[in-house]
């Protein structure tokens, strides 16, 4: 196949291999860029936040399938500690801890409550949530906290 | 983010590690070293994935080594010296017939390894045939042999 080239072509092919390496540097360093500020998961443009009233819920926007990432949810401490998380959201992640331990876990249809036992006081208390998606995929839930509206939860979960 | 800094701190060290364990570390390809170089494999391939089992994570992975090794090649042509820092440099360790024993003692080479590669590189068989016997960056043994020898 060599023969049949002739010599302007072959320098062009080899221009065009470099060109197409140049290229892929390139690519490679905007992934890794990306990946840096949180594109992928486990960054400060992953990091969302929602709010209702005195409670607030932090989760990353964007995670990855099958990589373990962490839903914060934080109130005062002298409210009603009752996190509900809706169940349509919940089938398409397992839930593979809580700290600390929800003191009672009750189910119905559309949800699932989580009660953590906090003493009256000053200051605020945090459970988390360790979730890892089953696969990738746009994903919305929404997590309520005692009797607050719920707080609209929006990830998109690379494979 | 964790992914990046995971995937650059094992590639440095390894870098590292492998630069301090000496050329012939490289080279040498005993039993031994085989099951090291396993060993290590499986221990890095823990400490970079961790518990994410994601194709994403793994691509991400793949991407930044190599875009490390990228960068590193062009970091060692821009710099002559860190280029001398990382890789090393040609060592002669025979000249003219005479073995440079300090040099061949620090580098961990012995007369067997020379006539070894004088053997399978140039069909020689004696020192006294080897005008420069020189241990490569990678660890190999370059063969110069003499004029009578070489004909």
């Amino acid at each position: 196949m060599a023969a049949s080239f002739t010599r302007y072509q072959q320098t062009r092919c080899l221009r065009r291999g470099w060109l197409f390496e140049r290229v892929g540097w390139a690519l490679m360093a905007m992934v890794i860029a990306a990946a840096v500020i949180g594109v992928f998961g486990g960054g400060w443009l992953s990091e969302a936040e929602g709010a209702r009233g005195e409670a607030s819920v932090r989760y990353p926007r964007f995670a990855r399938a099958h990589a373990p990432f962490v839903i914060s949810i934080n109130w005062p401490a002298q409210d009603a500690a009752v996190v509900t998380l809706d169940r349509a959201y919940l089938e398409h992640f397992s839930i593979t801890e809580i700290r600390p331990t929800p003191s009672s876990e009750v189910v119905d249809v559309q949800s699932i409550h989580y009660s953590f036992e906090t003493r009256d006081g000053a200051g605020r208390v945090a459970a988390e949530f360790e979730l890892r998606a089953h696969r990738g995929g746009r994903f919305n839930g929404s997590i309520a906290i005692g009797t607050e509206p719920p707080i609209a939860v929006r990830q998109l979960i690379f494979p | 983010m964790d992914l990046v800094i995971r995937g650059v701190a094992v590639y440095l060290f390894l870098l590292l590690v492998f630069r301090v364990s000496g050329k012939r570390s490289l080279r040498n390809a005993t039993t031994f070293d085989f099951v090291l170089l396993l060993i290590v494999a499986e221990t890095t391939q823990q400490a970079l994935v961790g518990d994410d089992a994601s194709v994403t994570g793994a691509f991400l992975l793949i991407v930044v080594l190599v875009g490390t090794d990228i960068l590193l090649s062009l970091v060692k042509r821009w710099s002559p010296r860190i280029d001398r820092l990382l890789e090393g440099q040609p060592l002669v360790i025979v000249r003219n017939g005479v073995p440079l024993r300090t040099r061949m003692h620090i580098e961990r080479v012995d007369e067997e390894d020379i006539l070894s590669a004088a053997r399978e590189t140039r069909g020689l068989d004696s020192l006294d045939q080897i005008q420069r016997a020189v241990l490569e960056r990678n660890g190999g043994i370059s063969i110069i042999p003499t004029r009578d020898a070489g004909s």
